[in-house]
């Protein structure tokens, strides 16, 4: 299970360093985060992400986590691709693809699953956000490896943008 | 204009379908605990499996010996007979009872485990032997015996004369009146002491032993009969209060849970594992399984 884990994290670090360097000229990168609510698990938790545009494709290292006060306490970590697929010139609803570990911390809550605390995480999804720097956004995500569902809503600012323009309109200095 | 709007519509459709379908599809295992399976007590399915009681009328002199189902012999003795109540003389005709069992099979359907005193006997059957006159119960007289002979395909050196003592939830077995069984090739003979249980047993105890503990995350264990059979020492342990007697460490041996629930659907659990030199803790999850089915594997002991 780690070696897997292992080897997916850096086929996917790999991709987002490349992405990330593409786009650090472009200064298009967001970085914002969440509340989660997780209602199969009644569960109330926070994420924090890094947003990675390439073309119409983005993505996403991010970290999520369910606080002790929660019946299920855990941790996700993994990159996400969101994938734009209908919008207008103000917003955009995107598709959401998510591979990671999940490092659930109190799995001997309910031993009758015969739980472990190591395990693979993959989601998809489906989001709504705006096109301007700062970026409010809600997101649907279903856990495959739990058949669970995230519900999100937080928000993102776009890196070098203070006028209010719309993202991905500020050009690259010296471009 | 209309093509895009039309795409667009058809793109939201799908949106809110996988969002349905993935929705329904989600669980609540991580938080929700199943109630755990229930059993009912075993005892009127052992019942139904138990070896029947065999009958044998003694009218006159010349029946000796009498011989049961699975060749057990017998040469009853008026003579030696007496009243329980008041130690009169018996006449015939009287009636002799047997039940046998040579298999652990039939031993865990009549749940008579081979313990002697909490320790492991080794064993080469269990017979049943009772006489009445109508109802009344007769025993031996003191210092009479019964020859008896118990048939056995590989029979052991050593063997004594063990007498069941019921105690509030087993039977416990005892060389009490002391006395020993002779062996010849296909069978152990004896001049029986005492009516009642008795069984060629022998002490089959070591210095270096382990328990095994029970516990299930699925099953309610309280009514489940659990066995352990070790077939090198021919000793049969049931497990009371989810912890076995000891057991000699790196010894090969059989595991048998059976339950019954309401619906008098049966369940089990087996497992044949080799003994460490630690104590064992098993978790166990027991599985439905047919009559039929459980008999065969209770045979395959």
């Amino acid at each position: 299970m780690y070696k897997i884990t292992k080897r997916i994290g850096g086929v996917l670090l790999c991709v987002v360093s490349f992405v990330f360097v593409q786009n650090v000229c472009a200064q298009q990168i967001g970085v914002g985060g969440s509340l989660l609510f997780n209602p199969q698990t009644e569960s109330l938790g926070a994420g924090l992400r890094l947003e990675v545009p390439y073309k119409k494709i983005s993505f996403i290292p991010q970290l999520s986590y369910y606080p002790s006060f929660n019946k299920i306490t855990e941790l996700y970590l993994g990159v996400s691709s969101h994938l734009d697929f209908m919008g207008t010139a103000k917003w955009k609803l995107y598709l959401i693809g998510m591979l990671g570990y999940n490092r659930w911390i109190n799995y001997e809550s309910n031993p009758q699953l015969n739980a472990k605390p190591n395990n693979w995480d993959a989601e998809l999804g489906i989001g709504f956000t705006t096109k301007k720097c700062i970026r409010p956004f809600i997101e649907y995500r279903y856990n495959l490896k739990w058949h669970e569902t995230n519900l999100g809503v937080g928000i993102i600012f776009t890196l070098h943008c203070s006028d209010g323009r719309k993202r991905g309109s500020i050009a690259c200095p010296g471009h | 204009m209309i093509m895009n709007q039309n795409v667009s519509i058809v793109k939201i459709v799908v949106g809110i379908l996988l969002s349905a379908v993935l929705f329904v599809d989600c669980k609540k295992d991580r938080i929700e605990k199943k109630s755990l399976n229930d059993y009912k007590s075993l005892n009127d399915y052992f019942d139904s499996k138990k070896e029947k009681e065999q009958e044998f009328i003694i009218d006159g002199p010349g029946k000796s010996p009498i011989i049961g189902n699975q060749g057990t012999k017998i040469w009853p003795s008026k003579e030696n007979l007496m009243f329980l109540n008041n130690g009169d003389s018996v006449q015939w005709p009287y009636t002799v009872k047997l039940i046998e069992l040579y298999t652990p099979k039939s031993m865990i359907f009549y749940q008579k485990p081979t313990i002697g005193g909490g320790n492991i006997l080794t064993t080469g059957g269990e017979i049943w032997l009772q006489a009445y006159k109508d109802s009344q119960e007769l025993v031996l007289r003191p210092s009479k015996t019964w020859l008896i002979s118990m048939p056995s395909k590989a029979t052991l050196p050593d063997m004594k004369q063990y007498y069941g003592v019921a105690t509030t939830s087993f039977t416990d077995w005892a060389n009490n009146p002391a006395g020993d069984f002779l062996k010849t090739d296909t069978s152990y003979n004896a001049e029986d002491q005492k009516l009642g249980w008795i069984a060629p047993d022998k002490d089959a105890r070591e210095a270096n032993s382990v328990s095994i503990s029970f516990t299930s995350t699925t099953d309610i264990l309280t009514n489940v009969a659990i066995f352990i059979y070790i077939p090198s020492k021919r000793s049969l342990i049931q497990v009371y209060n989810l912890v076995s007697g000891k057991i000699p460490e790196a010894t090969d041996v059989k595991i048998i849970a059976i339950g019954i629930n309401s619906s008098d659907k049966l369940f089990y659990y087996y497992k044949e594992m080799t003994l460490g030199q630690n104590d064992e803790n098993l978790t166990i999850s027991l599985k439905e399984i047919s009559d039929s089915d459980l008999t065969a594997k209770l045979d395959a002991l």
